[in-house]
């Protein structure tokens, strides 16, 4: 039956069976942990906002501009995250039915298609980026934020993204060379 | 080569990559790369920077990660564990016993997560067990909460209202208030269902002793208390207009970590857990809606949009026709594309012939979480057909019978919804009069 693949441990739902397998480097763990702290922050905004709007009658007004900018850092920053622990959504509709040698070179050619986009993405956000600097734009806001500051975490969003994708192209190639390792790791779920 | 061909072809490509295993965003994001070069060649990408910023710096989707993370504190604090407990105790004289709790419990869970994987994956993680131990009918106990589950993306807090409110600008508190009427039906039906069948075939369902006494009825009711507290606090704020949905959600989480302590067994270890999974699921979901931009930017880029909607209104179907060809669209969709795929795709397409027919955008909204919904449930792809597979190691077909019955129990109340759209409307143009 084609599918989603999924698998259930203590009530979370995860994808198996894991096709790479790698192993978190410093780039996708500083990514994570810059992840986890813009959740914190978010909320620690959000609730500062709340409590003094309710208790003071006064807000900050910055709580929908900050926010904007974390789920920014958050969009971004977890991309090579979600790539390297094999997070993102797919259908099995094609894959369940190759043999595992042939399910090896479709993720070869996936995980290139899916490098080429990310590499024409790191482009354009790098120009985005120095055009942004360049006219010193600001947010029309209280805080008049210089946009190139939360504008760099998309830029280095995606860099981390092209850096675990190479990643996992490196792999996918690895394992198609090691004679026997295609079968052996593409195993049936 | 003629537009129509080259639109043709990036949908083609889109389906194949898709269906063919290339990871959901990424099967939308390279289409609709391949398109914008086929327009306007490199300098057509030149607005993809702006794009990616006027997405994803947007206040309104701030809630998806927060709700995310209130629905992974619940589940790492065991609260589901005891608000099932209550729950069986309260319900459980009900014909179908346990079955009933199911469809209580995923519609309780549903009203704090947003999501029908976590809450299937919650409820069903704790229930199945408990079912097979004391011989319920195996594929009525996997349909009913697998069917269960998908009430998790229409009973408010919705993933997917959020998301087709973040698209359409419509209004996503309206939007939730709106999912309540047709969610409560929706779970009256499948608590009906599963009545009126286990009053048919007694064997699917033993009897289970009820509450013997008041005290059991107050310790049932206190497990299920912290729930209420969780459910008022956040939804009750956004329906009053006293909090945004980024705010509900703010106070969820301050709530259910408040709650996981008090009432369950949550630690500093379980929050960061619960951090470390939202990463995970909010970059998923968040990477999806990105790359929908994309695709929604690519045929805006070529006027896609305008044709389709004068090719649909060229067509001059009535109202109740242009639900059947939706109908007929999402059906067949929804057992191809992953559910929030299915969303981002299409809103752009159809939403502007929505004027035409005269169709309120909430009443679209409910319509199209309906259809999602469905989709979730439908074979090959219904994801949450693989989380109850998963949980139980049954048979995945077992799991396709047992959610038929639901499936036929859906599409009535999606009539009833498109017949009488009041269902959907009342609550929001009442509260906000």
């Amino acid at each position: 039956m084609a599918q989603i693949e999924a698998r259930v441990e203590h009530g979370e739902v995860h994808r198996r069976p894991l096709v790479h397998g790698l192993a978190e480097s410093s780039v996708e763990r500083i990514c994570r942990y810059a992840c986890i702290a813009a959740l914190v922050v978010m909320l620690v905004v959000v609730a500062t906002d709340i409590l003094t709007r309710w208790m003071l009658d006064f807000s900050f007004e910055i709580s929908d501009e900050l926010g904007g900018y974390l789920l920014v850092v958050i969009a971004f920053l977890s991309l090579p995250v979600c790539q390297i622990s094999e997070s993102f959504h797919r259908v099995e509709l094609v894959q369940s039915r190759l043999s595992p040698f042939w399910r090896a070179v479709s993720n070869l050619i996936f995980d290139l298609l899916s490098f080429a986009f990310v590499a024409l993405l790191l482009w354009q956000l790098g120009r985005f980026e120095l055009t942004s600097y360049r006219f010193a734009d600001r947010a029309p806001t209280y805080l008049a934020t210089p946009l190139w500051v939360p504008q760099t975490t998309m830029l280095l969003g995606a860099a981390a993204l092209c850096f675990s994708m190479l990643r996992t192209v490196l792999a996918d190639v690895a394992r198609l060379r090691a004679p026997g390792k295609a079968t052996e790791d593409a195993g049936e779920p | 080569m003629s537009p129509d061909v080259q639109i043709g072809i990036t949908f083609a490509l889109f389906l194949t990559l898709l269906a063919c295993g290339m990871a959901v965003p990424f099967a939308i994001a390279v289409p609709a790369m391949f398109y914008l070069l086929l327009q306007g060649g490199l300098p057509s990408l030149n607005s993809l920077g702006l794009v990616s910023w006027g997405s994803m710096n947007s206040f309104v989707l701030t809630c998806v990660p927060l709700f995310m993370l209130m629905a992974e504190i619940l589940r790492v604090s065991g609260l589901s564990t005891r608000i099932y407990g209550g729950l069986a105790r309260l319900v459980a004289r009900l014909p179908g016993g346990l079955l009933q709790t199911n469809i209580a419990g995923c519609a309780i869970f549903a009203s704090v997560s947003g999501s029908s994987i976590a809450t299937a994956a919650s409820i069903g993680g704790v229930a199945l067990p408990q079912l097979l131990r004391r011989n319920y009918d195996r594929r009525l106990a996997a349909g009913s909460l697998a069917a269960g589950g998908t009430l998790g993306i229409l009973l408010p807090p919705s993933f997917g209202m959020i998301v087709y409110g973040t698209f359409t600008e419509t209004s996503v508190p309206k939007l939730f208030m709106a999912g309540l009427v047709p969610g409560l039906i929706m779970t009256a039906s499948f608590m009906i269902y599963i009545g009126a069948h286990a009053l048919a075939v007694p064997g699917v369902a033993p009897r289970e002793a009820g509450l013997r006494s008041l005290r059991e009825f107050l310790r049932a009711l206190a497990d299920v208390l912290p729930f209420a507290l969780l459910i008022g606090g956040t939804l009750g704020g956004i329906y009053a207009g006293l909090v945004t949905t980024t705010e509900g959600a703010t106070i969820g989480c301050m709530l259910s970590i408040i709650l996981g302590v008090v009432f369950g067994d949550l630690t500093p270890r379980g929050v960061l857990a619960a951090m470390n999974s939202t990463v995970r699921f909010a970059g998923n979901i968040l990477f999806i809606i990105f790359t929908a931009y994309i695709f929604s930017y690519a045929i805006s880029f070529a006027g896609v949009g305008e044709k389709v909607t004068a090719f649909v209104v060229g067509l001059h179907l009535s109202r109740l026709e242009f639900f059947l060809a939706l109908f007929l669209l999402y059906t067949v969709l929804g057992c191809l594309i992953e559910s929030l795929g299915m969303i981002v795709i299409t809103v752009p397409l159809i939403f502007p012939v929505l004027p035409s027919y005269g169709i309120d955008p909430l009443l679209f909204g409910v319509v199209l979480v309906l259809f999602v919904e469905l989709g979730q449930i439908s074979p090959p792809i219904g994801i949450n057909l693989f989380v109850i597979q998963s949980i139980w190691e049954g048979k995945l077909a077992e799991v396709i019978l047992g959610t038929i019955p639901f499936h036929l129990t859906m599409f009535v109340v999606l009539a009833l919804v498109i017949l009488w759209p009041e269902l959907a409307l009342w609550l929001p143009h009442y509260l906000s009069k």
